[in-house]
């Protein structure tokens, strides 16, 4: 069973969304539906399933309903039709009641604007989950403390958030997520709003507390090359419909679209390949020049490894993080790899 | 049907309007009409000026509820009477009793705690004070008597108001039907409630109350709706994805985040309750108000003059007190955007 | 297009209109002055009545307070006022008079009266009869002054008209302060109402008040005896009163007090208007015309109760409902007047 299931989602904004709904289900477009009832389309037909433990990236241009989607799983938004199931249960069913303990103990979230509480200190901030709860202010203060070390903000707990940096701010959003241990966290653009240096540090703060932590991650981002970094996999959303699904080299090596080949268009391969998946397997490389090797881990990324690579004049031999030989990569290899064509090929038989 | 559906507003809304004429038709006194309602398709003579056949009957049932509110409710309003009634006498009676230095200093006091020890403001504030005296000893009293006035009426439209502003602020329905009647509250010409209630309360500081609640509480509700949905989306979100229930997020998050709207409004609805008491000392109300209209029957202009600086100083005692404490407030809660 | 036709229909509209008007061509034309409070009103609309029914003149009326109506007669632009408070004008219409910029024409209301009033029910029920009798402890409970503990309240004048002071100076003379505050209450319009709304709910209702008025009509309040009307007290009082508007209250110095004197309403023209010999048979009506108190109650009873706030019907309603005014006009005007009823 998939940690959180959306299946057949419809969302449409207006006044009489019940009505409008079987037009939408008849295949008019948002344009459409937009000139004739004045509704506008939220998600069309959205059906994914989120594996536990995964990060998911959801990527679109602003009003391809990415953001109304995220907001359907904690139902912050309800859905017009369809179903959105987190571990079994139908969101749908809870009653009041329910909903405010589904959210306080299944998931949280970080906003694109952070969303801090501009009359909280950095500490009450962060506590503010717990704080809901009915935690006592020694408990959830302690628990704050953590997660404030944990995002690397020791010092300034006592601090507004106006007096912070806006990379600051979104950690505190951040530490606020993680203060209440839950296993969900859905991220609506949060690095969206941070400048390109802050925003890469923040990317790899989120790598490092993931491969701790294996949180289930739902990813809201415009930027490819975030998702790309971020994401086991991918769902790119257009006009409220789900384009496609598939992990980071699906996507960039079988656009299922214009839209989605436009995007990929000019991704740098080097930044989202990783080097197991153009690695020549060790069982079957005889004919690889072993003299000469440069040992790199399999998860890591080309341009990572690339200049030394090339420098040296070397071919790569590919371990795990035990140690382990897992396979070789010759510099044609390499060099083949950051062309189209090679991907194609190399990919072609995990299709 | 649906082809029909749009017709259906206008037919209603027409009908009612013939409803309305045939009404005050038939309400109309014989000796206005013709002798026959036909006579008006063949003489047109009733198009030059308005015809007296062509007045909607309001007044009458509205004499006839009013007299029935009056005695059917008697005892509903003396019990609002005596209670706001008794709530002044004593808090006046009390103030009165003091020694005016101490009075002096409890506004000295609450001054500088209220705007944050702002030694400025207290300052400025305890002159003010001091000058209410120092203009005539007579206002001294007069001016408690006011002030008192517009501390009950105030604390009336806070009591009443902000839980109706939220009301709104949390449901469009709720705001959809106020405010129009915010609207009429605001622009009905004072007169228009405070004689009748004095028909209701009897003459003096009670019908000054609910004047001052009915005049000053639509900007304090309309502020407070405001300030609360002007609250970050994203915050309110952020507390609710956290698992926050409504009342979690409308204390935690909605009014500390609205209340620097609400203090601006609070802010007003004192100012509004100065203009107010003041105007209802024609209705028997004693306050300070008393010596402009006395000066003013009695073409007195120095009298007048001078008792409209009192009014002044009193309302510059007010806003400081409030707009120090509002901007105390705002100080805290300010978002800066600082990305 | 659209906009043309409706231009053209708005034009045809307003001819048709200009028709249908009537086209009255008086002869003459009176400019009545009135006042707002409702006595003067009554008269207005009688006299105006009878001027526009039975002289043929066309009758315009002006209302207002009165510094600027009285201030309009003298000014000529009002021809006819039909009721003057002269006794609270005594010094204006005399220098008037004497600068020949006005001319009086006689009592209009013979006696209007100003005291102390008490609601009949209770009146009857404790035998008030006298202000006396309001000496008491018990009596004063019944008008218990709710902001002011322990005492009765009379509703006074209000504090800028000199009735306010004389009020205060008898409640001393005849100690009543003792027992009751002078209680000022803003403005006509609230003294109406505190007597109107205790009426209503059937509460004691202790007030000083004056007659002619709508209100007298419509409700049962007795009159207080106080010491008969004397000049010799009443201009004793008068200087204790006059020094305490200047000087405040501290001031009082014991002295005599009498009940207020009965005024006479009166009727004043512009000179302009009264020596044009053709305005004479108007003049010499209005020179005429009186009505008495109790008439005058009674008529504004009838606008407030009955009329539905129709000044033309209530002068209707006098005119058909009394004879007395056949009297003041020569009888051809009279059977005009009668015929138009």
């Amino acid at each position: 069973m998939s940690k959180i299931e959306i299946k057949n989602v419809y969302k449409i904004f207006g006044d009489q969304p019940s009505k409008v709904l079987p037009m939408v289900q008849d295949g008019a477009t948002k344009e459409e539906i937009l000139e004739k009832t004045g509704h506008t389309v939220g998600l069309d037909n959205v059906s994914l399933s989120i594996e536990e433990g995964e990060t998911f990236v959801c990527m679109g241009l602003s009003g391809s309903g990415k953001s109304t989607l995220i907001r359907h799983i904690n139902r912050l938004i309800d859905p017009t039709s369809g179903v959105v199931s987190v571990e079994g249960t139908n969101v749908m069913d809870l009653d009041k009641k329910k909903l405010i303990e589904f959210r306080r103990h299944k998931m949280s979230m970080v906003f694109q604007r952070f969303g801090l509480f501009p009359h909280k200190t950095v500490i009450e901030n962060v506590g503010y989950g717990l704080e809901v709860q009915g935690q006592k202010p020694e408990e959830r203060n302690k628990t704050a403390m953590e997660k404030i070390e944990a995002v690397g903000l020791t010092g300034f707990e006592h601090q507004y958030p106006n007096q912070l940096s806006g990379g600051m701010q979104q950690r505190v959003g951040l530490a606020r997520a993680l203060a209440t241990n839950t296993d969900i966290m859905l991220m609506d653009e949060a690095f969206s709003a941070l400048d390109p240096l802050i925003r890469s540090d923040m990317q790899k703060q989120l790598i490092d507390l993931q491969s701790e932590l294996k949180k289930t991650i739902v990813f809201i981002t415009h930027d490819l090359d975030e998702s790309l970094r971020l994401g086991d996999h991918i769902g790119i959303l257009n006009g409220g419909r789900l384009v496609q699904v598939g992990t980071p080299i699906d996507i960039i090596m079988n656009p299922a679209d214009d839209y989605v080949e436009k995007f990929v268009k000019d991704v740098n391969r080097a930044k989202v390949i990783k080097a197991k998946i153009i690695m020549t397997p060790a069982n079957s490389s005889n004919g690889v020049d072993k003299s000469n090797l440069v040992k790199v881990q399999e998860d890591q990324f080309l341009d990572e490894f690339l200049p030394q690579v090339v420098c040296s004049n070397s071919n790569c031999e590919v371990v795990d993080k035990e140690g382990n030989v897992k396979g070789y990569i010759t510099q044609k290899e390499l060099s083949k790899a950051l062309t189209k064509e090679h991907m194609a090929d190399a990919t072609k038989p995990k299709k | 049907m649906e082809k029909y559906k749009k017709f259906i507003k206008p037919f209603a809304y027409s009908s009612i309007f013939i409803f309305f004429i045939i009404i005050s038709y038939r309400s109309a006194k014989p000796r206005y009409k013709p002798d026959h309602f036909t006579d008006i398709f063949k003489d047109f003579s009733w198009l030059g000026n308005w015809p007296k056949w062509l007045d909607f009957p309001l007044m009458q049932p509205l004499n006839a509820g009013f007299d029935w509110l009056i005695v059917k409710y008697g005892l509903f309003f003396e019990g609002i009477n005596n209670f706001l009634l008794g709530l002044y006498t004593s808090m006046k009676d009390s103030i009165v009793g003091l020694p005016w230095p101490i009075v002096i200093a409890l506004v000295i006091f609450i001054t500088y705690f209220a705007s944050g020890r702002k030694t400025n403001t207290t300052i400025m504030v305890a002159f003010c004070t001091f000058f209410l005296g120092f203009l005539s000893p007579r206002y001294w009293d007069k001016c408690i008597m006011t002030t008192c006035i517009v501390i009950i009426g105030m604390l009336l439209c806070i009591v009443v108001g902000i839980p109706i502003g939220i009301a709104m602020a949390r449901n469009k329905k709720v705001r959809n039907a106020l405010l129009p009647i915010l609207d009429l509250m605001q622009t009905i010409p004072s007169f228009c409630y405070l004689i009748p209630g004095i028909l209701l309360f009897g003459l003096g500081a009670v019908p000054a109350i609910i004047a001052i609640f009915v005049y000053a509480v639509p900007p304090l509700i309309r502020l407070t709706d405001l300030g609360i949905r002007l609250v970050d989306k994203e915050v309110i979100e952020a507390s609710e994805a956290f698992g926050a229930s409504k009342k979690q997020t409308l204390w935690g998050v909605q009014i500390p985040l609205a209340l620097p709207n609400i203090m601006q409004g609070i802010n007003q609805c004192t100012m509004m309750s100065l203009a107010m008491v003041v105007i209802a000392s024609m209705i028997g109300t004693r306050g300070i108000g008393d010596e402009v209209l006395l000066g003013l029957q009695q073409l007195n202009v120095g009298m007048a003059t001078e008792a409209g600086i009192a009014i002044v100083l009193l309302a510059i005692i007010f806003d400081r007190i409030t707009q120090s404490y509002g901007e105390k407030i705002q100080e805290r809660t300010q978002v800066k955007k600082k990305i | 297009m659209k906009f043309l036709r409706n231009l053209i229909l708005s034009f045809v509209f307003a001819g048709a209109m200009s028709l249908t008007t009537t086209s009255a061509n008086a002869q003459c034309k009176v400019h009545l002055g009135d006042f707002d409070w409702d006595s003067a009103n009554i008269h207005t609309a009688i006299a105006g009545y009878i001027i526009e029914k039975g002289y043929g003149c066309k009758v315009e009326a002006t209302k207002g307070s009165t510094t600027p109506i009285m201030a309009a007669l003298f000014d000529q632009q009002i021809d006819i006022i039909t009721e003057v408070w002269r006794d609270n004008l005594v010094q204006l219409i005399e220098d008037n008079v004497a600068k020949g910029t006005i001319v009086e024409l006689g009592v209009n209301t013979p006696s209007s009266t100003q005291g102390f009033y008490v609601d009949k029910p209770t009146a009857d029920k404790y035998g008030l009869k006298h202000v006396n009798d309001m000496k008491s402890e018990k009596i004063a409970k019944l008008f218990a002054d709710p902001e002011a503990p322990g005492k009765g309240r009379m509703t006074s004048c209000i504090s800028g008209w000199t009735c306010y002071t004389i009020n205060l100076v008898k409640h001393k003379v005849y100690g009543l302060d003792k027992y009751y505050t002078n209680f000022d209450p803003g403005s006509g319009g609230a003294l109406d109402a505190a007597i109107a709304g205790g009426f209503k709910k059937g509460k004691p209702v202790f007030s000083y008040y004056w007659t002619p008025t709508g209100l007298m009509g419509k409700v049962d309040l007795v009159k207080l005896e106080e010491p008969k009307y004397d000049q010799a007290c009443w201009d004793k009082m008068t200087k204790v009163v006059e020094d305490i508007k200047a000087n405040g209250p501290d001031v009082y110095k014991p002295t005599c007090a009498c009940e207020y004197v009965n005024m006479s309403l009166t009727k004043a023209a512009s000179t302009k208007f009264a020596s044009n010999a053709a305005n004479k048979p108007i003049i010499d009506f209005i020179k005429k015309y009186s009505i008495p108190t109790a008439d005058v109650n009674k008529s504004l009873a009838f606008y407030m109760d009955e009329s539905g706030g129709d000044m033309e019907a209530t002068a209707k309603n006098f005119l058909s409902s009394n004879s007395m005014w056949e009297s003041w006009v020569p009888s051809d005007v009279a059977s005009k007047v009668k015929a138009s009823l």
